[in-house]
């Protein structure tokens, strides 16, 4: 693992993909905190100005996870790494670890932006340190997503349209689920398009189409039974369903709050975890391929 | 040292490699020989780990290589048929980091460090004088012996090299294969290539695959000594005609002879005795007794080349590959009904065993004759001999 870590990181700072995207996230980080706390309008928490910075990671976390595994594929070099005395966990990780260094470049020098901001006022140090905790926590979710979407592409172009793409619908999810209706009859007819879409990923998988088909009519029964039974579970569940796979808006919402969200943090650990388990699990997939 | 036990791959419904079991003995370099497609990558993908096989076991050093895998990869060292390269690398980089996955430290009391270990195979793959250079600049030739020279870090016991000669120039296929011979004793090396010269004259025992099976396991010279065809001498003598038809006489009972009057009044005579004696003797006596002057004679034997084609060919016939019974095409008959007067054994596990079919028995008469196939032709100096 230390062999592949120290040779991903020496790459993002030879190429200098890893020191742009570190000084593009802190002048964001500058102008948001000029606009929010400095000139316009002048509040003195920094987390205000910490929650649009988060948009940068739809951009900067592919850039960084683009070329994980998609690029050792794609040069052959993933021969090398199947062929050296390593597992592929501990590739996955060193991997992970280094571009979860370049995340917290920038998150360590935010950290003394709060600084810089109470020679201007009172600021509350644990709730703007508690964000950009957060924040970094958010980046290495992102990341996990990133590496896992590289190490099933076939390309590093077409891992970061997929990142980015991916990311975009996510930090989007925060504007639909505000805006979104939570009627009943919006969240039945958004169930039976999700089984729809089932039934169809089913059939592509099996080619079983007498199998996709009864799954679609148990799965279509079954809603139709929760409509009678507890018709309420069904008012609001597009929303509640949006703000639950929202990875920004738990940061959104600190930043608005000024708490630190616990349960945020650990969703962002989970899917993390998950997501190293899920490269892993492809990694080790493409020996059967 | 490497044991690899009914190992099998499908893609899909194509099998690839189809019941694969061999020994790669200590110290020894073996060829792993076979046309284009026959399965020869897909083997050594699955002997180092980088492939799962369908079925089968493969063990490297006495460890599983799917059981163990970090202990079978630490006594072997892998060339893919691409070089394994980061092009933004350096080439001290990119050792370094091969250097420090294969455990290797910054000071070992061994000597095998990783300073100093990183110029030991520069220095023996010739890439010593641009280790500082990036691998993007270098030339083919170069990028080759940088996957060879990260295979032979940290001394390892077994290296596996798949088609390690590709894409150099003359001078340096002498200098690779000198390195790889060199290897022998105290390292087992499986060579994979398609170039007959190249493994005739590097290793001391040939595995041959053909359509993902074993055909053939043997030192190079017992494979051409198994297949010596029909022998053929070939002559050019001179004296009286009635002379030299009596020292032909009795040749003429166990095989066929050819005449043919040469323009500088000598005749070139072709012996060829169906039973696939040296006659060289025989005739040597009977031209004397006769009063007839030998100018020249040779005796034809079978090449790797003509083993290699033979076995391949064999297997193409099996996979169906048949043309029509009046093509013109060589004639393998003789020597395949010499093959079987031989009596070998065709088990699988039997080196030194030619293999004919899956239930070990020869294979029967087939109607029709073997395709010359140009595909799987041996490609002796495409790649650019010595």
């Amino acid at each position: 693992m230390n062999a592949v870590y120290r040779k991903e990181l020496k790459g993002y700072f030879t190429d200098g993909i890893g020191l742009i995207l570190i000084a593009v996230e802190l002048a964001v980080a500058c102008g948001f905190m000029w606009m929010f706390n400095l000139g316009v309008y002048k509040v003195s928490a920094f987390e205000y100005a910490l929650s649009p910075v988060s948009f940068v990671y739809t951009v900067a976390v592919p850039l960084l996870t683009m070329r994980l595994f998609a690029e050792e594929k794609k040069q052959g070099t993933d021969r090398l790494l199947y062929s050296l005395p390593l597992k592929m966990s501990g590739v996955a990780l060193g991997k992970y670890f280094a571009v979860l260094t370049v995340l917290a470049v920038p998150a360590v020098v935010m950290c003394a932006y709060p600084l810089v901001l109470s020679l201007f006022g009172a600021v509350n140090f644990k709730s703007a340190y508690a964000c950009i905790l957060a924040f970094f926590l958010l980046g290495a979710a992102l990341a996990a997503v990133g590496m896992f979407i590289s190490s099933v592409c076939a390309g590093p172009g077409s891992a970061v349209v997929v990142s980015i793409a991916f990311f975009l619908a996510n930090y989007l999810l925060m504007s639909f689920e505000d805006n979104i209706t939570g009627s009943r009859l919006a969240s039945y007819l958004a169930l039976i398009g999700v089984i729809a879409l089932f039934g169809w990923l089913l059939y592509l998988m099996t080619k079983n189409s007498l199998l996709a088909c009864g799954a679609v009519c148990v799965l279509a029964a079954a809603l139709i039974a929760l409509n009678f039974v507890k018709p309420e579970l069904l008012t609001g569940l597009i929303p509640g369903v949006l703000s639950a796979v929202s990875l920004f808006r738990p940061i959104s919402v600190m930043a608005t709050e000024t708490t630190f969200d616990v349960k945020a943090a650990a969703v962002y650990i989970s899917v993390a975890v998950f997501f190293i388990y899920l490269t892993v699990a492809a990694l080790e997939r493409r020996r059967w391929a | 040292m490497i044991e690899v036990k009914d190992l099998c791959r499908k893609y899909g419904k194509l099998v690839a490699v189809d019941g694969l079991s061999f020994t790669v003995d200590d110290g020894e370099i073996y060829g792993f020989l076979g046309p284009n497609g026959a399965g020869k990558s897909t083997t050594l993908n699955m002997i180092t780990g980088c492939l799962a096989p369908t079925s089968g076991k493969v063990t490297v050093g006495g460890h599983d290589i799917f059981e163990e895998p970090v202990a079978a990869k630490r006594s072997m060292g892998y060339l893919p048929e691409i070089p394994p390269v980061y092009p933004n690398m350096t080439v001290r980089e990119y050792l370094t980091f091969v250097a420090r996955a294969k455990g290797l430290k910054k000071k070992s009391p061994d000597g095998k460090d990783i300073k100093s270990e990183i110029a030991r195979v520069g220095a023996a793959t010739g890439v010593d004088g641009v280790l500082d250079r990036v691998i993007r600049n270098l030339s083919k030739g170069y990028r080759q012996r940088v996957g060879i020279a990260q295979a032979l870090l940290g001394d390892p016991d077994v290296v596996i090299l798949d088609e390690p000669t590709v894409g150099l120039d003359p001078a340096q296929i002498k200098e690779i294969r000198e390195l790889i011979k060199s290897l022998g004793g105290d390292h087992t090396v499986l060579l994979s290539s398609h170039i007959l010269s190249e493994v005739s004259a590097i290793c001391d025992h040939i595995l041959i695959i053909s359509g993902g099976k074993l055909v053939a396991c043997d030192t190079p010279e017992n494979l051409e000594a198994s297949f010596v065809s029909a022998s053929v001498l070939d002559l050019t003598v001179k004296g009286d005609p009635a002379a030299l038809g009596n020292a032909l006489e009795p040749f003429r009972e166990n095989g066929e002879v050819t005449l043919a009057d040469n323009e500088d009044g000598t005749v070139a005579v072709r012996l060829t005795s169906k039973g696939g004696e040296d006659l060289r003797e025989e005739v040597s006596r009977a031209m004397a007794q006769n009063g007839v002057m030998i100018f020249g004679m040779s005796l034809e034997k079978a090449s790797l080349e003509d083993v290699f084609m033979e076995l391949t060919a064999e297997e193409d016939r099996e996979a169906g590959l048949v043309v029509a019974p009046d093509s013109p095409v060589p004639d393998v008959d003789a020597r395949e009904k010499k093959r079987r007067s031989r009596g070998f054994s065709g088990r699988p596990d039997d080196p030194g065993t030619l293999l004919f079919d899956e239930a070990g028995e020869p294979e029967e008469e087939k109607d029709g004759t073997p395709v010359g196939d140009e595909e799987n032709a041996p490609d002796e100096g495409g790649n650019g001999g010595e």
